[in-house]
């Protein structure tokens, strides 16, 4: 009897913490989620920036890496943009806003006329999906973000075009 | 003045004049007594005969030999000869008086001819026993000057070919110097009766030839070439020979050495430059009047080496550190070591000078460390040659590995070439045009994971100089079952050497080549074929080929189509014809204008696939009836067609990554035949299908295609 009472104590502070701390990220996320459908995309970098900083191992890192990535891109900053996208690529290989990382990096590396980078991640682009079209003539990607931006990839049989909350973002051909 | 002392002066002046007389007709007595015996001496120390004309003492020290000729004992060819029309020899009157002994101290030949065939021969009999004489006359101040030697390499009557020589060589305590110029000048046969004395040429320069020499050969100076200038000084010490220069100049060449000789171990230091683009080999030959020559010769004497005589040669060795055990007849190079044109260059190995000349050698280029080679990913050569000439024909073994370094290209498809030529065999033959026959080939190249194996049997290559830069290199050969035959242009100009070529293929055995490309296993039939080579503007390759009356067999493409949409006849094409064009750069390798035609199937269109691996084609299938027919999937729709239509036409665009190519069935009057009896369910069930198909296990459905 005892020792139940001796596991039952060991088990409760083992667990009560954590699901503490599982709470708390949880609830931050849900106030960026919540800053987002605001529009208030300064508090969604901050609470994202939060979970990044403090709860680098969160099931959430994958949303907040890509959420930053955008906010940087937006400022523009691009070189912590690229930082946070490629954290993405390196981390989350089969992320699926895989696609839409790339449609940025290729965008950052244009901007920044790094033309080894640009055919990399042209390339990269056009050869993550493999299309058959035998009677559409495209085939459609989405994908939202935790900024709540709709994105949206149109693979034409060599070509890819990125729209982003239904505007053209970019276009990579062949 | 007072007249005894006038009848002194005049008295003792006779008394001179008749000493002088005196002593000169006794001694030309003398001379004359003894010619044969000195003849018959210099006869007992070489192998051949020489003959003298006369002899002359020629006072107070001056010994004339006239019209001296060397003729071989066993041979009656009046042109193998070396003739002396005029040699003069000092001695040391000092010598003479005080120990009656006859010291030569300058000896000098007038426009001697030299027949080279035969004073080859001459010094491979008497080379030998004339060094040990020399060396063993005691050690002297002594000067050797040759003025206007016609050095005779002419081979048959149409084709005269003199070299002009002058040196000097004097010694000097122990100092030696070796100082002259050799001339090559361009002749052209002249018949008998039309060639003039040269003797009368005004230019003078080839005055004191020999008249055997034009009128045997008939040669006719037509421009008077570049001369080449050598410089050699050395000082004895002991055993040995401290080469302080060695030193050869001319308009496109300045080469110079220095090092020691001592006993068997030759080192030598030094560096070269060398215009392979001369832009005149010939001066124009015209009268030069007295003060010309005057001038010419103070130009020559003050032999000054021009501050810009490196900037504008294209080849230049540097830094040449050479080791060598020279122990006749062999040498044993240690170390050559140079880097030519900033390429390192490392040479060591074996030769040897018997009757036949052998090598064995090690040559290895790094190319690596280079900073200005232009090609950055070819990584390093190593050639070992091994060979053997019998003085007409130099015949080798060769293996040559060439490697790549992929991290400096990535793109360039070749990490590496390792080459075997068996038996290449060089005609040495000056006269003739440079060819080479090849016994056995076998190159493999190494491409990513691939090896390609070509081999080449009794390959004959040959060198032609159209023009004095541009050389055109022929290769015929037996191909694989049929017949290759090359021809390539190498123009050696600036700004950029260039190299253009075709190759032409006639009846190769297709099957053959499956270790030269792999594809090629799956194949049979006859190729015929055409590649055209260029490296200007960027080196690229263009051509067409054509089989005729072969077969695929489960050819990759054929393969996926039988197996995906159950249709077994195309495991194996019988086709009529299948040819197409192509381009190949280091961006993109395009077929275009690709045919085939067969019983069951028909295809047209192009390919390309670039240096990233992204295909770009249009290709229309055509399938009879008869082979739809076979598949379940297509048996339905075979209906739509009439009698009319014998085969289906699918249009395709093909995109993508090679491995997994994008592809879109392109609209045309078969598709909207097809997809009019086909309800549109139907069309979304097939997308879903071909979706599935072409979505690999691993891949993220998270971002998956939009339901519509």
């Amino acid at each position: 009897m005892r020792m139940r009472v001796w596991i039952i104590l060991t088990g409760w502070l083992l667990f009560v913490p954590a699901s503490g701390y599982a709470g708390e990220v949880d609830a931050l996320y849900a106030k960026a989620l919540q800053a987002a459908r605001a529009g208030r995309v300064d508090f969604v970098f901050m609470y994202c920036n939060q979970i990044d900083r403090e709860y680098p191992r969160s099931r959430y890192r994958e949303q907040v890496l890509f959420a930053k990535g955008e906010y940087f891109y937006e400022l523009p900053a691009h070189a912590l943009a690229k930082e946070a996208f490629e954290k993405v690529l390196e981390e989350y290989p089969q992320s699926p806003a895989k696609l839409f990382v790339l449609s940025y990096l290729h965008k950052i590396a244009e901007a920044e006329g790094k033309a080894e980078s640009i055919e990399r991640f042209r390339k990269e682009i056009l050869t993550l999906r493999q299309v058959g079209l035998v009677f559409k003539e495209t085939k459609e990607y989405n994908y939202s973000s935790p900024f709540y931006r709709s994105y949206r990839a149109v693979f034409y049989i060599d070509k890819v075009e990125f729209y982003r909350g239904g505007e053209l973002f970019a276009a990579v051909s062949q | 003045m007072p007249p005894f002392r006038n009848r002194f002066l005049s008295w003792a002046a006779i008394i001179l004049v008749l000493c002088v007389l005196v002593v000169s007709i006794v001694f030309n007595i003398l001379l004359g007594l003894n010619k044969s015996r000195i003849v018959n001496a210099a006869n007992t120390l070489i192998s051949d005969q020489l003959d003298v004309g006369y002899m002359a003492y020629v006072f107070p020290n001056i010994v004339v030999i006239k019209d001296a000729v060397l003729v071989p004992n066993d041979d009656l060819d009046p042109a193998r000869v070396v003739k002396l029309p005029a040699v003069t020899a000092e001695f040391s009157i000092l010598e003479f008086i005080l120990r009656q002994n006859v010291t030569v101290q300058k000896v000098k030949l007038y426009s001697p001819y030299i027949h080279h065939g035969y004073f080859s021969d001459f010094l491979k009999r008497n080379g030998k026993q004339l060094l040990d004489f020399l060396l063993r006359l005691p050690r002297v101040d002594f000067r050797f000057s040759v003025k206007d030697t016609l050095w005779d390499f002419t081979v048959g009557a149409g084709s005269p070919d003199y070299v002009q020589l002058n040196f000097v060589f004097w010694m000097k305590k122990d100092t030696i110097r070796v100082q002259g110029a050799a001339r090559k000048d361009k002749y052209v046969h002249a018949p008998k009766h039309k060639t003039r004395q040269p003797r009368e040429d005004p230019a003078g320069v080839s005055r004191g030839w020999p008249p055997w020499a034009s009128l045997a050969k008939g040669g006719q100076r037509q421009a008077a070439g570049l001369p080449l200038e050598f410089d050699f000084q050395g000082v004895w010490a002991g055993e040995g020979l401290f080469i302080d220069h060695l030193s050869l100049i001319r308009k496109n060449v300045y080469l110079k050495l220095w090092g020691s000789l001592f006993r068997e171990k030759l080192q030598l230091n030094g560096f070269a430059f060398l215009d392979t683009y001369p832009q005149e080999e010939y001066g124009t030959v015209k009268p030069v009047k007295q003060s010309g020559r005057i001038r010419e010769y103070l130009r020559k004497a003050q032999k000054p080496v021009p501050a810009g005589h490196f900037q504008d040669k294209d080849l230049y060795l540097m830094d040449m550190d050479c080791l060598a055990r020279i122990s006749p007849p062999r040498v044993d190079v240690e170390r050559l070591n140079f880097n030519f044109n900033d390429v390192p260059v490392t040479l060591k190995g074996r030769l040897l000078f018997n009757d036949l000349f052998s090598a064995d050698l090690d040559i290895g280029l790094d190319p690596a460390r280079s900073k200005n080679f232009a090609m950055k990913n070819l990584n390093e050569i190593r050639w070992h040659l091994a060979g053997a000439s019998d003085g007409k024909v130099f015949t080798s073994d060769n293996d040559i590995h060439v490697s790549f370094d992929k991290a400096k290209n990535p793109n360039f498809p070749v990490t590496k070439i390792d080459s075997t030529l068996k038996g290449l065999r060089f005609l040495l033959d000056q006269y003739a045009r440079p060819s080479a026959r090849l016994k056995r080939g076998e190159t493999t190249i190494a491409t990513g994971g691939n090896l390609h194996k070509l081999f080449l049997e009794n390959a004959v290559i040959s060198l032609s100089a159209l023009k004095s830069t541009l050389r055109l290199l022929e290769v015929k050969s037996p191909f694989y079952g049929g017949r290759l035959a090359g021809r390539f242009w190498l123009t050696t100009g600036r700004p950029v050497p260039k190299v253009d070529g075709t190759v032409v293929l006639n009846d190769v055995d297709v099957h053959q080549l499956d270790e030269l490309f792999l594809d090629f296993a799956k194949a049979e039939g006859r190729l015929f074929g055409r590649v055209h080579l260029t490296s200007v503007p960027r080196l690229s390759l263009d051509g067409q080929f054509d089989m005729h009356n072969g077969r695929l067999k489960n050819f990759a493409f054929f393969q996926w189509l039988a197996d995906t949409f159950n249709l077994p006849s195309l495991r194996q094409v019988d086709f009529r014809q299948v040819s197409s064009g192509f381009t190949a750069d280091l961006d993109a390798l395009k077929f275009k204008g690709i045919l085939l035609s067969s019983g069951n199937v028909n295809i047209s269109g192009d390919f390309a696939i670039d240096k990233n691996g992204l295909v770009a084609s249009y290709l229309s299938l055509a399938f009879s009836k008869k082979l739809l027919d076979e598949s379940a999937k297509f048996r339905p729709i075979l209906k739509i067609f009439g009698e009319d239509i014998p085969m289906v036409v699918f249009d395709f665009q093909l995109a993508g990554r090679q491995e997994a190519m994008n592809f879109q069935w392109m609209p045309s009057p078969h598709k909207n035949m097809i997809q009019e009896r086909i309800p549109n369910f139907v069309e979304r069930i097939i997308e879903r299908r071909i979706d599935k198909m072409m979505t690999p296990a691993e891949q993220p459905q998270a971002a998956a295609p939009q339901k519509e």
